[in-house]
């Protein structure tokens, strides 16, 4: 997150001008493509008073303003002064809570914001306005760190909010998004989060213990009913594992006031993930429910272009006594990146070992697959994303479990993944 | 439900059969996974009944390819190991496939004068015409004995269990239904259930030491006892040298006279 940048009064009390630009980063023109690291430039003085300026009322919470490229240029408010930003020529966004969008161009008059978006009139204050940038000021800057003013209460409130909200969501799903203001959100959630507690306990794999004791013929529960079954638990446990998470992040990343802005320049991705598949068994029951837990450390050397450790788990299986251990590498490319979403196109490959103590026959085996798979991510905070991952693999050798299971050779295998994944 | 999470692969069978030499061999033990158990037992000393054991059966496999699973039905090997007299027929899986191959075992054929011990995760054993001991272990799955003159020892820890015989028995099954009958003379009886029922035929109720312990009803009608109750019982014949002890942890106890019970 940027510093917070605080800009004293260069002029009459009652406006405000900032700086709010680097130096030396300088904006390509709009509409020219992509601004370098930090944002377009805005920059506002007394001598640069020729270019256009963009005047806003005081404002209830920071207002987001981005080059017609999508580039961030600066983020203003909240404030309870007036606010002027100076502006290169061209087409401007604002980007307000809720989503809300205004589009401006200089040379138009100042823009007609929401009365949501703007703060009541100030009461008898000195009070400085606020502007955040993406970059940290120059030292010759006004407004550098040590001249930055002491949080008001109401900015205490504000992060007050950014901890418990998530905290009251943690305990009770869907409250945080009540707290912030969205009830609908929150009640939505709240019975999705039930709905899918209830159908994880209720289609929990369960075995009649009489099936198969008369042979491959005795099937008291029909294959169809199995595989719907153990799917319906799959897709249950795992939807409530994503929708519990998301909705603790999402009720901080509301809090906040800021809209999501993913950064794509990251430089590793921790990433847990849980993969979920169907097999066939010989005998009875005759399908088992196989789940893999990995954790995967991704690295992005070239813009799009990620790469790293992949697959790495482990674990023993109680009821033989088999050991697992695995890790692999993956590449990936980012072929879709807009806003939240994300869609990367990945292969990789894993190798496996696994063993027992006892038992008749050799006791210990290492295998290994390859994968295709595709990445779906949502962000729900800056840093922060939870994921959807359907992969194709094929085992060339025998493919352990950790907890139990395994998969014959050249068995293709479709397998159905979430997790959650931080962007550092 | 459309395949979004599942595997491409094939499903073979592979009967099976084969036979192994008795000579020196007085117990054999049939060790198993997961496969139903059925032993029947011929006269030795018949001339149609050879000193061996013969089996049959069907190795189920999956493979990601039906060439490959039948590679592994071929891969698994049916060993009979015998060392001082005992023998034990099972099967040998190494790690990378125990789990896509399995035998689901048919018929066992054995002279009846072979003591036997089976013993399989999840399985039904039926076992008739043997006079020597047999010891039924099976983690899910029916018990069925006739004969076993030489007594009988099961557990099961969920089914039913149905045993005829002259001889000694210690039955336990954690959920089921518990038969026995006793076809020969007065024998000790130990029976117990955790959940399920009892029923007793005996073949004699003078000299007994009757011991009943159940949490549901009991009814007794024999030649010298007729009682009904719930709880705990004792009741002692003549010298009471035959124990007959039945513990129901949650059912009924029925004991009648052999031939008696409906």
């Amino acid at each position: 997150m940027a510093p917070l940048h605080v800009a004293r009064a260069a002029v009459a009390p009652e406006h405000v001008e900032e700086e709010v630009a680097p130096g030396g980063a300088a904006a390509k023109a709009p509409g020219a493509g992509r601004a370098k690291k930090g944002g377009g430039r805005a920059s506002a003085s007394s001598d640069a008073a020729a270019g256009p300026v963009l005047e806003l009322p005081p404002l209830a919470h920071p207002i987001e303003i981005r080059a017609d490229g999508g580039a961030r240029v600066a983020v203003v408010g909240p404030s309870v002064r007036p606010v002027r930003v100076a502006l290169a020529p061209g087409r401007y966004e604002l980007l307000g809570p809720g989503g809300g969008r205004i589009v401006w161009e200089t040379g138009a008059s100042p823009p007609a914001l929401p009365e949501a978006w703007r703060a009541p009139p100030p009461p008898v204050s000195d009070e400085p306005a606020r502007v955040r940038s993406s970059d940290r000021p120059p030292p010759d800057s006004p407004g550098r760190d040590s001249d930055r003013a002491e949080p008001t209460p109401a900015e205490l409130a504000s992060i007050w909010r950014w901890y418990v909200f998530p905290a009251a969501s943690a305990i009770i799903p869907g409250t945080g998004q009540m707290l912030n203001g969205e009830p609908g959100k929150g009640a939505a959630i709240l019975l999705s989060t039930a709905g899918l507690l209830t159908a994880t306990i209720m289609l929990w794999p369960r075995t009649d213990p009489r099936e198969g004791t008369g042979g491959r013929a005795d099937d008291t529960i029909p294959a169809t009913q199995e595989v719907a079954r153990l799917a319906g638990f799959g897709v249950a446990s795992g939807a409530l594992g994503l929708l519990y998470a998301g909705q603790i992040l999402d009720a901080h990343q509301v809090a906040r006031g800021q809209p999501v802005r993913p950064n794509k320049d990251f430089v590793l991705r921790i990433e847990l993930a849980g993969l979920y598949t169907i097999a066939t068994r010989p005998g009875q029951p005759s399908h088992q429910l196989l789940r893999d837990f990995n954790v995967s450390f991704m690295f992005e050397p070239v813009p799009r272009f990620n790469l790293g450790f992949s697959d790495i788990g482990g674990g023993r299986d109680r009821q033989t006594g088999r050991r697992m251990s695995q890790a692999g590498v993956r590449f990936g490319y980012r072929v879709f990146d807009r806003r939240r979403t994300w869609i990367t196109l990945s292969v990789g490959g894993v190798f496996q070992s696994a063993g027992r103590d006892g038992g008749a026959g050799a006791r210990g085996a290492v295998s290994g697959f390859v994968y295709g798979q595709l990445g779906l991510r949502i962000f729900v905070t800056d840093a922060i994303s939870l994921g959807l991952f359907p992969r194709l693999s094929v085992p060339l050798a025998t493919r352990f479990y950790a907890f139990g299971g395994s998969l014959p050779r050249y068995a293709p295998t479709l397998e159905l993944g979430g997790g959650i994944g931080v962007h550092f | 439900m459309p395949c979004v999470a599942c595997v491409f692969g094939a499903k073979v069978e592979r009967p099976v059969s084969g036979s192994f030499d008795l000579s020196g061999v007085d117990t054999v033990r049939v060790e198993m996974a997961d496969s139903p158990m059925t032993v029947v037992a011929c006269s030795a000393g018949d001339a149609q009944c050879p000193r061996t054991l013969t089996f049959d059966g069907v190795f189920l496999a999956f493979g990601g390819t039906r060439r490959e699973a039948e590679n592994l039905t071929e891969r698994a090997e049916i060993v009979f190991d015998v060392a001082d007299g005992f023998g034990v027929l099972s099967v040998i899986e190494d790690l990378d496939f125990e789990e896509q191959v399995r035998l689901e075992l048919g018929e066992v054929r054995l002279p009846d004068d072979v003591d036997l011990e089976l013993d399989t995760d999840v399985g039904d054993i039926d076992v008739s015409g043997t006079r020597a001991n047999v010891r039924a272990f099976t983690g899910a799955g029916d018990v069925v004995v006739f004969g076993a003159d030489e007594g009988v020892v099961v557990r099961t820890d969920v089914g039913d269990v149905d045993v005829h015989t002259p001889g000694i028995v210690d039955l336990w099954t954690g959920d089921g239904r518990l038969h026995l009958a006793q076809t020969g003379g007065a024998r000790d009886v130990y029976v117990a259930v955790d959940r399920g029922s009892i029923a007793v035929e005996l073949a004699s109720d003078a000299n007994l030491d009757l011991f009943i312990d159940a949490r549901g009803d009991f009814d007794v009608k024999t030649d010298r006892i007729n009682t009904v109750g719930s709880g705990s019982i004792r009741r002692v014949t003549g010298n009471g040298t035959t124990r007959v002890v039945l513990e129901n942890g949650g059912g009924p106890v029925v004991v009648r006279m052999l031939g008696d019970l409906p």
